[in-house]
C-alpha cells in the first residue's frame, strides 16, 4: 500500500478555489470592519496585476501596539496570495535553514600533515641491507602515528550560496506557513506608547504572541520607544526587511509585520518571481 | 618613420599634452579662456614644447599643428536637469513579460491562445508561466531512454487533475498502462513518457 501524504486534509494548506469569479479579494468591500471610533473603515487594498491564479486572497487584521486606544484592531488589509497563500515547499525551506546554518560555519576539526607530526626527518634505517622495507620517515601515512593525507584541515568555512529562485521561494513559503498557522500579525506600526520592557512583554502576553517575537518595519531606523523596550528582551527582536530570513522566521514563534513591511515585501518578492532575467542569477554562482 | 623617430614622436605628444594641461587648469596663469581648439599661433611661445637638448633629432614634428584642448567654460557649471530622465527610462527593460492584450480564449496567429477559464469551472486551476506560456515540461537525459512529462502551476484538487488527465490520455493515445505521480508536497503531476502535446491540447481545451 503506497503510503500518500494528503496534506489536502489540512484545510489550512490547501489552496481554497474561488467558487465566484466576483468574490475577489480585489473589489470586495462587503467585509467591512467598523471601528468603535468614528470615521471610514480601514481597509488596505492593493491592485495586483498580475492575478493569473484562483487562490482566494488572504486578509488579516491590521492592529496596533498601543493598549490604550478602544480597539486594538484598527481595520483590515488584503494580502497578496501569491505570497502568503502559496503551497510551501517544506523541501525548500530546510535547503535555506541548512545554508544559512552552514554558510557561517567553520569547520574546526584538524588533522596533522606528515610534515606538522613531530618527529620524522630522519630515514629509520638505511636503504639497504637490513632486510626490512624501505622508509625515508617515521611520520609517513603508512606508518602508526604517522601523518593523515587527506583529513581535515582546521578553519574550513562550508559557505555556498544557495540558487537565488530557492532564496525567493524559501521566503515564500515560510511567510505562508507561517501565516497559515496564525504566526503573523499586522501592525500599523511600531510605535508604543511606552519604553518599558514589561509593557511590551504584558501585550505579548495578553494577545497569546509566542514566546519569541519578531519586529519587522521598512527601515533600520526604529521609533526609540519599542527599540529601548526590546533592548534588554532577548527574546524580542526588530528587524527590517532587507534582514528578513527563513531562518529566523522559523526560530521566532510570531511574526509582527508593519504594513509597509509588508507591501515592501510583497513587492519585492513578486518582482522576483516574474522577473525575465532569471538566468543570469543563476549562472553568477556556476562552478 | 623609424621606431626610434616614432618614439620621439611619442614622447613629443606626452610633454605637450602634460603642459597643456597646465593652461587649462591655468596653473601656469595664462589668464585667458579658450574655447575650444587654441590656435598654434595664440599659445605663449614659452610653453610650447622645445626640445632643450640636442640629443633628440627633430623630424620636423615641431611644426605640424597640434590641438590643444581646454575646458569650455560652459562646461564648469552643473546644472540638475530631470526633464532628460524619461529618455532613459524608456531603455530599461521590463520588470516583468507583460500580459498580452487579447480577449479570453483568442487565438493569436502564432497559436498562442488566451486563457479562457474562470477560477471556479473545476476544483482545479493551472495558471501559466510567468512567460504566459502553458507550464507542462519534459526531463529527459540524453542517450537515457527515460522521459517524464511534469505539469507545473497546479492549485486546488490535484488528485481530480490527475484522474481527468488519466482518462484524457488513455483516450488520446491507448497506451497499455499510464505511469502517474501526483507529487503533492511539490504541487505537480510527473507522467512517464512523453506527453507534453497531448497535456497542452487537454489545458487548451479546459480554457487554463
Amino acid at each position: 500500500m503506497s503510503l500518500t501524504l494528503r496534506l489536502a486534509f489540512y484545510p489550512r494548506l490547501h489552496c481554497v478555489v474561488r467558487n465566484v469569479v466576483t468574490s475577489c479579494s480585489k473589489g470586495a468591500t462587503d467585509t467591512v470592519v467598523v471601528p468603535k471610533s468614528s470615521g471610514a473603515p480601514l481597509i488596505i487594498q492593493d491592485k495586483w496585476k498580475d492575478d493569473k491564479g484562483a487562490v482566494e486572497g488572504r486578509e488579516a487584521w491590521v492592529e496596533t501596539l498601543d493598549n490604550s486606544t478602544n480597539s486594538t484592531q484598527l481595520g483590515l488589509i488584503h494580502l497578496n496570495p501569491r505570497i502568503f497563500a502559496s503551497y510551501p515547499r517544506l523541501d525548500i525551506i530546510h535547503e535555506n535553514v541548512v545554508w544559512q546554518k552552514k554558510s557561517r560555519m567553520v569547520n574546526y576539526a584538524h588533522t596533522k600533515h606528515r610534515s606538522e607530526v613531530r618527529g620524522g626527518g630522519k630515514k629509520p634505517w638505511p636503504q639497504k641491507g637490513s632486510g626490512r622495507s624501505r622508509h625515508g620517515s617515521i611520520r609517513s601515512p603508512l606508518w602508526k602515528g604517522g601523518g593523515i593525507v587527506h583529513g581535515p584541515r582546521a578553519f574550513t568555512t562550508q559557505f555556498y550560496m544557495l540558487p537565488y529562485h530557492k532564496r525567493v521561494r524559501g521566503l515564500i513559503s515560510t511567510l505562508s506557513a507561517k501565516f497559515a498557522q496564525d504566526d503573523i500579525k499586522i501592525v500599523e506600526n511600531l510605535d508604543m506608547p511606552s519604553d518599558e520592557a514589561g509593557y511590551l512583554e504584558q501585550l505579548c502576553e495578553d494577545r497569546y504572541w509566542g514566546p519569541s517575537v519578531l519586529f519587522v518595519d521598512e527601515s533600520d531606523i526604529m521609533p526609540r520607544n519599542i527599540t529601548l523596550a526590546t533592548d534588554t528582551l532577548g527574546h524580542m527582536n526588530l528587524m527590517p526587511v532587507y534582514g528578513l530570513n527563513v531562518y529566523s522566521m522559523l526560530k521566532h514563534t510570531t511574526l509582527v509585520l508593519t504594513v509597509g513591511a509588508t507591501r515592501l515585501m510583497e513587492e519585492k518578492l513578486l518582482y522576483n518571481l516574474d522577473r525575465p532575467d532569471g538566468r543570469s542569477l543563476v549562472t553568477r554562482f556556476r562552478k | 618613420m623609424s621606431v626610434a623617430g616614432r618614439t620621439l614622436f611619442t614622447l613629443q605628444r606626452c610633454v605637450c599634452m602634460r603642459d597643456m594641461t597646465k593652461v587649462a587648469a591655468g596653473v601656469v596663469g595664462v589668464k585667458q579662456k579658450h574655447e575650444g581648439l587654441v590656435r598654434f599661433s595664440e599659445t605663449p611661445k614659452a610653453l610650447l614644447h622645445t626640445t632643450t637638448s640636442s640629443s633628440f633629432p627633430s623630424f620636423g614634428t615641431d611644426r605640424l599643428p597640434r590641438a590643444q584642448h581646454s575646458i569650455p567654460e560652459s562646461y564648469e557649471q552643473v546644472e540638475k536637469s530631470t526633464a532628460e530622465w524619461a529618455y532613459v527610462e524608456r531603455l530599461f527593460p521590463p520588470k516583468s513579460i507583460p500580459k498580452p492584450i487579447a480577449k479570453p480564449g483568442e487565438v493569436m496567429p502564432s497559436g498562442w491562445k488566451s486563457p479562457s477559464a474562470c477560477p471556479g469551472d473545476y476544483s482545479y486551476f493551472v495558471h501559466r508561466s510567468p512567460s504566459h506560456l502553458y507550464p507542462v515540461y519534459i526531463k529527459h537525459t540524453p542517450m537515457r531512454c527515460r522521459y517524464i512529462t511534469k505539469l507545473h502551476h497546479i492549485e486546488g484538487d490535484i488528485f481530480a487533475l490527475a484522474e481527468d488527465l488519466r482518462v484524457y490520455l488513455m483516450a488520446k493515445r491507448q497506451p497499455r498502462l499510464i505511469n502517474m505521480r501526483v507529487h503533492e508536497p511539490h504541487q505537480k503531476i510527473h507522467i512517464k513518457g512523453q506527453y507534453v502535446a497531448e497535456i497542452r491540447e487537454f489545458l487548451q481545451e479546459k480554457g487554463f
